[in-house]
């Protein structure tokens, strides 16, 4: 009996004399959606703060980023449309002050565990410490969402949220879902944080970014942004997207076209396996054996596709082809970018150790002389419903 | 005397065992085994779980000769009453650090990652206050306690692990065997620390139904949690990669919220993480608390534990709370590990077996 009284008096002290600290009603949150991270132009006065030196230091509101955030409004959610979502600007000295800055304008608290998208403008990722600054704080909130989707956008953040987004009532899901659908369909390169995250340390500030261009108000991802040291270095054309997700080993599916005769054909990438081999270590010589399979999209209508000899002929064509672009895309990267995005090195780390640490200070220079042969192998599954 | 009901079979010793080996400080393992020999990382978890075996075998033996007067008893035979108090007390204190920082680890992790605003010590306190409920009921209410969360925390790991799975590149495993010996020292002293917990031995033999299968049991035991923190840290390393992995605090946690399984059927797992390891810590805990209290007990010759597992609850939250911040918790940790650990877990259980055995000689010769 007397341990009963015990446990109840323990029960009651514990609820009423502590309460629930983190009780927060969800009416009480501004789910972000999406952020979106730019450099902020206006600002006129600089801190002047000498490296290690200690001084008094006062926020202002004209701080050095500007952040958008994408928040949904709970109530007007029904109504499904643009006014469900209110975008919430400010600027400061990094993403948490551009936070209390916002908590001082709305009755809410900003969250991060259900963001979607962020996206950086290239001036921000075209200013080190910014684009540092804002990694390692999503990186180190616990509450944040790993699996947001980043992106870089071409223009200023201004444009970017008066997107039109088609079939969706709200941007960062619009953005987020391209890349989600793009990422499966259309040789759309897909980056989550975490992925971006271990990219930069493991590559010591070296990753790739999609990129959003926004032409006439319509955004569209195309395009690839290469970080170099933490900074934005240079812009890789699309068409040289396909290639260099196939050596990389990220491309679901895609679509190719192929001559044959007088007709372009439409080929659909449904799978791709690519296996590098480093043939000759002295003067590291590589193999790169790709197995793509996939199929015919159309043909001519009044032929017959199933007649022997004109399959092998498209996959003979589909395979030539492929092994040019593939030789294409390396060289591009070889000589004119001259950094190891394509992970070349990362493969000569894991399989051949010795030989990468012969090469591990300067392996860029070895990446931009190595020699590449292409071995491409296509499989046609299927030709449709039509013989 | 014991009754035949506190006996703890072979079962139960090897869960006892498994339970309180996984504690919270799996959660920064893969990061101390990667930060110290990179994507070996995984072979050193294995190779530390072999180490281990060895040391549980001197356990196990010395664990023979207290099962018949207990831990301390045995400790007073052998080196004299004075003596024998003096070599026991590093262990209470051992035992009281161990569950001090272990709740002080819990509160961190759940205030880090889900109640931010709630002060710590109102984390801290209730689960001391638990641990110590379900030890005040002695070893048997452990026992059955024990079994009966032991199904539901493998079902809940083991659907984990499952939906941890996708999307890893186990290619991150590579190159293997590429640190030095002295990393691969460095990692095995610092990764031990996480398999410590089998010296319950000493204390629970006399409980224990079958002294003689007591070491085949419990290796059993300790290669099934070396299984487990392996695939934690090949899940971790697929997941994020070297780089990535070490500059984590909490790798496992990191890679519960990094789950994204298609459908959206577990968007946050580390809900269902953290559930588990509430589990995990409690148990440890709970089986730490009925440790010093026995310890305690039998230094000063009380007969029951009950008071002396409440007695102690002001000294284990304040060595919980010793620390002022999350570093420094980590840092306590490895300390106490060094030092009390490796004398609960290696130098004494070897000055009991040499004691015994010129002690059994010279019984012989005389």
């Amino acid at each position: 009996m007397k341990k009963k009284v015990f446990i109840v008096l323990l029960v009651f002290i514990m609820i009423f004399s502590s309460g629930c600290w983190d009780r927060v009603e969800i009416e009480e949150n501004a789910f972000v959606f999406g952020i979106a991270l730019d450099v902020n132009k206006e600002r006129t006065e600089k801190e002047d703060i000498e490296k290690g030196e200690i001084k008094p230091f006062y926020e202002s509101d004209k701080g050095a980023i500007r952040t958008i955030f994408t928040v949904p409004i709970p109530s007007k959610m029904k109504e499904a449309g643009e006014d469900a979502f209110e975008s919430i600007e400010a600027s400061g000295e990094n993403i948490p002050s551009c936070m209390r800055v916002i908590e001082r304008k709305i009755n809410k608290i900003i969250y991060l565990g259900q963001t979607k998208m962020c996206v950086f403008t290239i001036d921000m990722l075209n200013n080190k410490q910014y684009f540092m600054d804002a990694v390692d704080f999503l990186e180190r909130d616990p509450e944040r969402n790993r699996n947001m989707k980043v992106a870089a956008v071409n223009g200023s953040i201004d444009d970017y949220i008066k997107v039109k987004h088609y079939l969706d009532n709200n941007l960062a899901s619009y953005i987020s879902g391209i890349f989600q659908v793009g990422s499966k369909e259309c040789c759309i390169i897909s980056e989550d944080l975490t992925e971006l995250e271990g990219t930069l340390r493991s590559s010591k500030g070296n990753a790739v970014m999609p990129c959003i261009k926004i032409t006439d108000g319509k955004a569209e991802v195309r395009d690839l942004a290469l970080i170099k040291d933490y900074e934005f270095y240079q812009m890789v054309d699309q068409k040289y997207l396909r290639g260099f997700s196939i050596i990389s080993n990220k491309l679901k599916k895609a679509r190719k076209l192929v001559k044959y005769d007088d007709t372009i054909i439409p080929f659909y990438i449904t799978g791709v396996k690519t296996t590098v081999h480093l043939e000759d270590k002295e003067n590291l010589k590589y193999k790169v054996t790709v197995k793509v399979e996939g199929d015919i999209e159309s043909f001519i209508l009044d032929e017959e596709i199933s007649k022997e000899g004109k399959i092998e002929e498209i996959k003979s064509n589909l395979a030539k082809s492929l092994t040019m672009e593939l030789s294409e895309v390396m060289d591009y990267f070889q000589n004119s970018i001259g950094i190891d995005y394509l992970k070349i090195g990362e493969y000569t780390k894991k399989y051949h150790n010795k030989i990468y640490e012969k090469y591990e200070d300067n392996w860029d220079e070895a990446f931009k002389k190595a020699q590449f042969d292409f071995d491409v192998n296509v499989e046609i599954r299927r030709i449709g419903t039509i013989r | 005397m014991i009754s035949d009901n506190d006996k703890i079979s072979n079962y139960q010793l090897n869960i006892f065992v498994i339970l309180t080996i996984i504690e919270i400080g799996m959660a920064a393992l893969p990061a101390i085994l990667v930060k110290e020999v990179k994507s070996d990382a995984w072979i050193l978890s294995i190779i530390t779980g072999l180490v281990n075996i060895p040391f549980l075998y001197i356990v196990s033996k010395a664990a023979q000769k207290t099962s018949t007067q207990g831990f301390v008893g045995c400790l007073k035979s052998l080196f004299g009453k004075a003596a024998g108090t003096i070599l026991a007390i590093p262990v209470l204190v051992y035992f009281l650090f161990m569950v001090g920082l272990e709740s002080r680890l819990f509160g961190e992790t759940v205030k880090m990652y889900f109640l931010q605003r709630t002060p710590i010590e109102f984390i801290v306190m209730p689960i001391i206050i638990e641990a110590v409920f379900l030890a005040k009921g002695g070893i048997e209410v452990i026992g059955r306690f024990f079994e009966a969360v032991f199904f539901p925390i493998v079902l809940i790991n083991v659907l984990l692990i499952l939906i941890a799975i996708p999307k890893n590149d186990f290619t991150n495993l590579l190159p293997v065997f590429s640190a030095d010996i002295k990393e691969y020292f460095s990692a095995i002293i610092a990764g031990s620390n996480s398999f410590f917990g089998y010296e319950l031995l000493l204390i629970i033999s006399p409980y224990i139904k079958e002294p003689k299968k007591m070491f085949k049991t419990s290796t059993k035991a300790l290669l099934i949690v070396t299984g487990f923190y392996t695939i934690a840290v090949i899940l971790n390393l697929g997941k994020f990669g070297v780089e990535e992995t070490k500059s984590l605090m909490f790798p496992v946690i990191a890679l519960a919220k990094a789950i994204d399984v298609p459908g959206s059927i577990f968007e946050r797992a580390e809900g269902i993480l953290m559930a588990v390891w509430v589990l995990h810590v409690f148990t440890t805990m709970a089986m730490i608390t009925y440790l010093y209290s026995v310890v305690g007990a039998e230094i000063i010759g009380h007969k029951g534990i009950k008071h002396i597992a409440t007695l102690y609850i002001p000294v284990v939250y304040l060595f919980g709370l010793l620390g002022n911040s999350v570093v420094q918790v980590f840092k306590n940790i490895n300390m106490v590990g060094a030092t009390l650990g490796i004398y609960t877990v290696i130098i004494l259980p070897l000055l009991i077996l040499i004691a015994s055995y010129i002690k059994n000689k010279g019984g012989s010769k005389g």
